[in-house]
């Protein structure tokens, strides 16, 4: 069964240029927290050579105020846009599976049901209706998906889709794509690739699969088979260096909020786990949910929604409450669920964390991350989840209070920062009469 | 609806709501509010107003252009991006490097941009200008009661 993906084009700045079509054609840039450095590119900034990462201080040497619009993060913003793509997708193709806050796989069942045309004309309905550029590919395998998504943005004339739907495509598309940039490549495998001659994607296909089993192990072999058209990546588990997931489908549907946000927690609650064990944090925590798309008498119903931490974090209480916020934006009751799940994101290694100098919390982290080194140490002695937060078992669930805590609440500095014009009454756009 | 003036009133279920504030008060906790079974049955504005919630925005008005229209600085428009403009929508367009409220008139193969309000004259779009219909306004709201 083939996959979809829709990508969203630089997403964050697509998110500002919605409220600001003046900025259309301009470079723009959005910087990470704290305003420390670039973390979104128009394409122009691309082509100004403004690298990935840069620190704002330096994009001074651009002559910011009269080339480049920066804007501080508006994680909010984001949030919400990201959910009105996710809404929109999941109410045009059925059950998404979301990959990150601007990515999200979808299932399609055979090519003869999505022609180019079909995936073009969902490019530009989510782009009319919410404002946000995006591209979409189909192929085979979610890894092909990828690289189809990668055509369907840099090639004008595809009109924002790629198909792989035959081999001819797929032998074609992998000979102009760098091994270094095919989804679920290790950077650190480069220089033993490059040092076998292998340049491309395709060059890595042509190994044999003994050979790549001893040099890159069983990852490198699912890579290997995805790029070769065989499907073994589990929508499951698609943990990556940019992207932590946890799903499940469940044994039998479930209806009620509390159970779901048993299992939401406890999707939460892995994935943070996860997050820890490879010395990362994540600052998006998204969830997802999906009815019985086999069962069309029951009501059909697939959601999807992202929490922004302020600071980006790994240490459970966060991420399961930023889990549970994002849940309860999404339950609708009276559907019976088939699916849920919950994705990291926007990830980060944990020393590198953007904090402000006036973070009156961090001392309050430390402890977290004291605390959560000692739940982690005993979990393994004692079996997963041998300790635990309360909202991983069937109990009340304080939702009010989750919005806002004061002990999370940092001063960030937030100078270019545009308004929450989808979230907050008081900050929709003023239309002059 | 067949006379001119008649208005048809949906009577908001305010009975409900008086339960749960009652519930709340005088059971403690643990027990489930009676009242909760029948919350469905308001209407909810949001269903009701929104027709496509990921395309709707919300914008308030700055100006008296649109005086003649009925809207007034500060109303509050819906907007839906997912609309294609037709000749007399009331439309957010982007001209000039702000959002303007106008309604969208096509005249033999031109597109004019016009104000409710004599003291303001049509625009003429011409196709070079950067002009883009961001959304069209699907409802106004307007605060009555000024003392509340």
């Amino acid at each position: 069964m083939p996959f979809g993906l829709v990508d969203c084009n630089n997403f964050f700045v697509s998110c500002e240029r919605v409220f600001r079509p003046d900025l259309a054609t301009k470079p723009v840039v959005v910087l990470s927290n704290n305003d420390g450095c670039v973390v979104s590119r128009s394409n122009e900034a691309k082509q100004m050579g403004i690298p990935m990462g840069m620190p704002f201080f330096k994009l001074r040497e651009f002559d910011v105020e009269k080339r480049v619009t920066p804007f501080s993060s508006n994680y909010t913003l984001y949030a919400d846009m990201s959910h009105r793509v996710m809404q929109l997708l999941a109410s045009e193709v059925g059950n998404i599976i979301p990959y990150s806050i601007d990515e999200s796989f979808f299932a399609v069942d055979s090519f003869a049901n999505f022609s180019h045309e079909r995936a073009s004309q969902l490019s530009a309905k989510i782009q009319k209706y919410t404002g946000i550029p995006v591209s979409v590919g189909v192929a085979p395998t979610m890894t092909l998906a990828k690289v189809a998504c990668r055509y369907a943005k840099k090639v004008k004339g595809y009109h924002g889709a790629c198909l792989i739907d035959n081999d001819v495509k797929r032998q074609k598309a992998i000979q102009n794509i760098d091994i270094g940039d095919v989804w679920g490549i290790g950077r650190r495998n480069l220089p033993r690739m490059k040092a076998m001659g292998i340049v491309t994607a395709y060059d890595y296909t042509k190994l044999e699969e003994v050979q790549v089993k001893r040099q890159f192990g069983i990852n490198g072999v699912r890579t290997w088979k995805e790029l070769n058209g065989i499907s073994v990546a589990k929508a499951e588990e698609h943990d990556t260096k940019q992207s932590i997931c946890t799903s499940r489908s469940f044994a039998e549907m479930v209806s009620t909020e509390e159970q779901l946000l048993t299992h939401v927690s406890n999707f939460a609650a892995q994935c943070a786990m996860k997050l820890r064990q490879q010395q990362s944090v994540a600052q998006a925590v998204t969830v997802f949910v999906s009815s019985n798309r086999f069962r069309d008498d029951m009501e059909q119903y697939a959601n999807a929604a992202t929490t922004i931490l302020d600071v980006a974090a790994s240490n459970t209480p966060e991420i399961v409450k930023a889990a549970i916020n994002a849940m309860h934006s999404i339950y609708k009751k009276g559907v019976s669920y088939k699916k849920a799940g919950v994705v990291l994101s926007s990830i980060t290694p944990n020393h590198a964390v953007q904090t402000s100098i006036f973070d009156t919390a961090s001392e309050q982290r430390l402890r977290n991350d004291r605390l959560m080194a000692v739940v982690d140490k005993i979990n393994n002695k004692n079996g997963r989840d041998a300790v635990h937060l309360a909202s991983q078992q069937p109990a009340e669930v304080n939702n009010k209070d989750t919005q806002t805590s004061p002990i999370f609440n940092y001063n960030l500095r937030r100078e270019h920062m545009s308004k929450c014009f989808t979230t907050n009454f008081d900050e929709i756009i003023e239309v002059f009469t | 609806m067949q006379n001119k003036n008649q208005i048809d009133i949906h009577v908001a279920d305010l009975t409900n709501e008086m339960q749960i504030a009652l519930a709340g008060a005088g059971i403690h906790a643990g027990f489930p509010s009676p009242a909760q079974d029948y919350i469905e049955n308001g209407i909810d504005l949001n269903r009701e107003l929104v027709k496509h919630p990921s395309s709707t925005f919300y914008g308030r008005v700055v100006g008296d252009s649109m005086i003649d229209a009925g809207i007034d600085s500060g109303d509050i428009l819906v907007i839906d991006k997912s609309i294609e403009p037709h000749d007399g929508d009331m439309a957010v367009c982007f001209v000039d490097g702000e959002f303007a409220l106008k309604f969208i008139r096509y005249k033999d193969n031109r597109l004019f941009l016009c104000a409710a309000n004599n003291n303001y004259s049509d625009i003429e779009v011409h196709p070079e200008e950067q002009f883009m219909v961001w959304g069209v306004v699907t409802y106004t709201i307007k605060k009555r009661c000024k003392h509340q």
